[in-house]
């Protein structure tokens, strides 16, 4: 019986395998100046995305003006010689187009979706900026100002969110990933306008970036528009920063805190793993999925339904160009301690690494997966993002056609030998957040 | 210098909206749509780039169709439907549905009810098996319908600490006073009341096949798809059909004041009316009208009392089409001190519209963004799906998009004059302000009939 269930399963697994291609027709060009260029044509509805994508972000801030990158996303803003500050946005705005930008460690990434009749407004918005961005003090300043208050709303309104950032500062040797994001207080205080500039100039250079379009475009006629408004942008060498590849710290820390919202115990834990381009990824990203993705996952299974010890449970891996970490966070149940809780999760960790897990479910858990990855495709931005991670994390876009395949193919003893690699006890960093009245 | 600039960047702005209007459409490409034996409309969208299929099962009834004294009864219903059946016990559905990569949400509105479903494409057929079990044999378990309900009632916890949505609710629920709609703001104490017994009786009541709609969208054969939903919907049989009676809302006759005494800063405020609405001219001009006047970022109130004057924190319009009745409204939260005065201010921005013709840039930068908004905000489908869905609710054809598309590209200066003036209203809107009575009744008291209402326990109660 059990043979049958296991040829079954094969059966089902291999099937699925056979349905995961993709068939975007991607197409990648490379500028004289460097600019690297990726168009996808999807002609649903009369709508593009473009995205640009420069190859920095947090990581490269310097010790003491950390925020540096978070600020230079507001700053691209401030306009040029013949765009007003915000007028990037007003512009887009006024034809029912949505302006959204963000920044990780490893990059800083600028989207628009809009009428595809607009598509050389986004276009000429993006080479302004690339080529010529005016940086006013005012604007500077009145940006700074923002990004603090928003630092302070953060703070005071996510209580959980600070935990997160400890993980990192005490997980993380390397300062570029230790710090976060969004940089502390006092060094974005310390950031003056010429830091501002000359990061501007060393790094937003379209040698160190990537175009991407995706929609309602013919590909012959929008590489001739691309190369026409960006091909003549003059591009200066830029030295990227090398993505931190060791350095961790291992252990635990208690941290004690009066904050608002937090009446019970939690733990963050924190696993070294390898970079996104890393093969073991992908095995990675179907134990999420396998142990925190929905209330039938193993770790939500086991802690919240079965022993009701656990409030809440969640668990990422946790996406970088270097190093990284799977990070969970465990919330207890009222009069839970944190020994106990540290104890149920360790005994689930441990007994998770040290056995081969069932067929079943890796299968439900790659199924989860798959609908998930597939359902970020659903539009253009959707595509247009994961067409960026790809070009920063593997610098090839043309994978997003056949990524998919790599998690499916994942089985139970990639999952056994992976798990028991990373998932050690003595490999992670453990942070326990004690509420204080 | 500066002025040089600024005319530079408006010159490249009428560069590229230059031929805006004339290229936009919204052609659905790979539609089909056909009627299953049961009477259950199915319509096909194939796109064959990703192995995902989407599908979108829609029923006509909402939470106006709840059993009185059971309000939140539609809603409790869609969120367990899920949960298991005789054939499939709750864990056991759970794990098969997971199993499958079946992704599914609910949504309950007072005139019907949606699922939103997304799996790999070749777990299709089970899928709808397990449907069809659901749809014949749920057993809407008692542990899981326990489950929601607290589910449920921590989000209304939640929700009527929110001032603005307090504040909304107050509005409908006195502008669709002694109609069904109103069970769209269901209670604790009626949720509390629902059995699996009730939601059994829905779902065998309004549940049917000649109820519903199936939007499939993605990759499929649709020779091969049409066999496996008459397949998968087999022993689902058409009934007779239940609407709730609706009666239309009862018109004012001036304007109605009614002030929640709520210890706020800055007062929320909603104002509005209602109406029906018949064909998709008129509609296509209410959209363009709400645009005009606090639709987006550029529209009239948002300028004036947010960006220029800042006596809002936020000030903005809207308008919800319904089955049998829709309404325009205007929402914001203002200085208690500015309250009167944007108040006055909206209604003097309807009677400017109403008495003379719109100028031609205004109508025509409106139109670009409305067009851009709708294009854009739809090429995400789910939020194209239920816009579809909200079309043929309302009896229109399968080129809605197109058409709404169309007429608002040549709605003339004269059509808007005569829409709102058929619509809109300068002195019988409903108001409703929440604040602090003290701070703010002076402002509101020659506005129009006042009513003040303060809260005790848990409800509203009239000021004698």
């Amino acid at each position: 019986m059990k043979i049958f269930k296991s040829l079954l399963l094969f059966i089902l697994s291999s099937w699925s395998l056979l349905f995961s291609q993709l068939n975007l027709p991607i197409n990648h060009y490379i500028l004289r100046n460097g600019l690297k260029v990726v168009l996808l044509e999807d002609r649903k509805l009369p709508v593009i995305t473009l995205a640009v994508v420069y190859h920095t972000g947090s990581r490269d801030d310097p010790v003491g003006k950390t925020g540096r990158a978070q600020l230079m996303q507001n700053i691209m803003f401030s306009g040029t010689e013949t765009v007003p500050p915000m007028g990037h946005f007003a512009m887009i705005r006024r034809y029912g187009g949505v302006v959204n930008a963000f920044v990780t460690e490893d990059y800083i990434i600028f989207y628009q979706t809009l009428p595809s009749s607009q598509m050389k407004l986004a276009l000429w918005l993006e080479s302004e900026r690339m080529r010529n961005l005016k940086i006013e003090n005012s604007f500077f300043m009145r940006q700074k100002e923002l990004m603090i208050a928003e630092i302070r709303r953060k703070i005071e309104d996510e209580p959980f969110a600070e935990g997160f950032l400890k993980l990192n500062e005490i997980s993380f040797l390397n300062f570029s990933y230790a710090h976060p994001v969004m940089g502390y207080i006092e060094d974005i205080e310390n950031i003056e306008l010429e830091d501002i500039k000359s990061y501007y100039l060393n790094y937003f250079q379209p040698a160190n970036a990537w175009l991407i379009m995706v929609g309602d475009i013919d590909i012959d006629s929008s590489i001739s528009i691309i190369k026409e408004f960006f091909e003549q942008i003059p591009s200066k060498e830029v030295k990227l920063s090398k993505p931190p590849l060791e350095g961790y710290r291992r252990g635990e820390l208690r941290m004690r805190t009066f904050k608002k919202g937090i009446y019970q115990n939690m733990i963050y834990a924190g696993y070294p793993i390898p970079p996104r381009s890393s093969p073991e990824f992908y095995v990675l990203k179907v134990i999420e999925y396998i142990l925190v993705h929905d209330k039938n996952s193993i770790l939500t299974r086991e802690l919240i339904t079965k022993r009701n010890i656990v409030q809440e449970i969640t668990g990422e891996v946790e996406e970088r160009e270097g190093s990284s970490l799977f990070t969970f966070f465990i919330l207890g149940r009222p009069g839970i301690s944190s020994e106990m809780l540290f104890a149920h999760f360790s005994y689930q960790m441990e007994k998770f690494s040290n056995n081969v897990v069932g067929a079943w479910e890796v299968e439900r858990a790659k199924n989860a997966l798959e609908t998930d990855y597939l359902d970020n495709l659903r539009d253009t931005e959707g595509k247009a993002l994961a067409l960026a991670r790809l070009c920063i994390y593997n610098e090839s876009p043309h994978m997003l056609n056949t990524e998919l395949k790599r998690f499916l193919k994942v089985n139970q003893f990639d999952v056994y030998r992976v798990a028991k690699k990373y998932f050690d006890k003595d490999n992670g960093v453990f942070l326990y957040v004690i509420p204080q009245r | 210098m500066s002025f040089h600039k600024g005319k530079l960047f408006l010159f490249l702005i009428l560069i590229f909206s230059t031929n805006f209007l004339l290229s936009q459409s919204f052609e659905l490409k790979n539609i089909k749509h056909f009627y299953l034996s049961n009477k259950l409309k199915v319509i096909l969208i194939q796109e064959r780039d990703t192995p995902l299929c989407r599908l979108r099962w829609v029923v006509f009834n909402g939470e106006s169709s709840s059993f009185p004294g059971l309000e939140g009864l539609a809603t409790l219903t869609a969120r367990t439907f899920f949960k298991g059946s005789f054939l499939f016990p709750e864990s056991q559905l759970s794990r098969l549905l997971s199993y499958y990569g079946v992704k599914i949400s609910s949504n309950v509105r007072e005139d019907k009810t949606s699922f939103s479903i997304s799996l790999p494409s070749r777990n299709l057929e089970r899928f709808l098996s397990i449907l069809n079990d659901l749809l014949l044999r749920n057993s809407f378990p008692e542990n899981s319908l326990n489950e929601e309900r607290n589910l449920i009632i921590k989000e209304l916890r939640k929700r009527n600490e929110d001032p603005y949505f307090l504040t909304y609710s107050f509005f409908y629920q006195h502008l669709f006073r002694k109609t069904p709609y109103t069970r769209i703001f269901f209670t604790e104490d009626s949720l509390r009341k629902i059995t699996s017994q009730n939601c059994l009786t829905f779902l065998k009541r309004y549940y049917i096949p000649n109820n519903s709609l199936l939007f499939v969208v993605g990759d499929f054969e649709v020779e091969s798809l049409k066999k496996i939903l008459e397949k998968g919907f087999e022993g689902w049989t058409e009934k007779r059909l239940f609407y709730p009676y609706i009666p239309s809302p009862l018109p004012l006759k001036e304007n109605l004041v009614l002030i929640m005494d709520l210890p706020l800063q800055d007062p929320y405020f909603f104002m509005g009316n209602s109406f029906p609405v018949t064909n998709i001219e008129e509609r296509s001009g209410l959209i363009l009208l709400n645009e005009i006047i606090g639709g987006s970022d550029f529209s009239r109130i948002r300028l004036k009392y947010k960006e220029s004057l800042g006596f809002c924190n936020f000030i903005e319009s809207g308008i919800v089409f319904q089955r049998n009745s829709s309404f325009f409204f205007v929402s914001g939260q203002c200085r208690s001190d500015k309250l009167r005065e944007v108040i006055t201010g909206v209604s003097m921005e309807i009677k400017d519209l109403k008495e003379k013709r719109i100028e031609e840039k205004e109508l025509q930068s409106s139109k670009e963004y409305i067009i851009g908004d709708m294009l854009v905000r739809n090429s995400d489908p789910e939020f194209f799906l239920s816009t579809l869905e909200d079309a043929i609710l309302l009896g229109y054809s399968l080129d809605y998009m197109d058409k709404v598309l169309k007429e608002i590209e040549s709605f003339s200066r004269d059509n808007l004059l005569s829409i709102v003036n058929k619509y809109f209203k300068i002195d019988s809107n409903l108001i409703v302000v929440a604040g602090r009575k003290d701070l703010i009744f002076n402002y509101l008291k020659d506005l129009g009939k006042i009513e003040i209402y303060f809260k005790i326990n848990n409800s509203w109660e009239r000021e004698k």
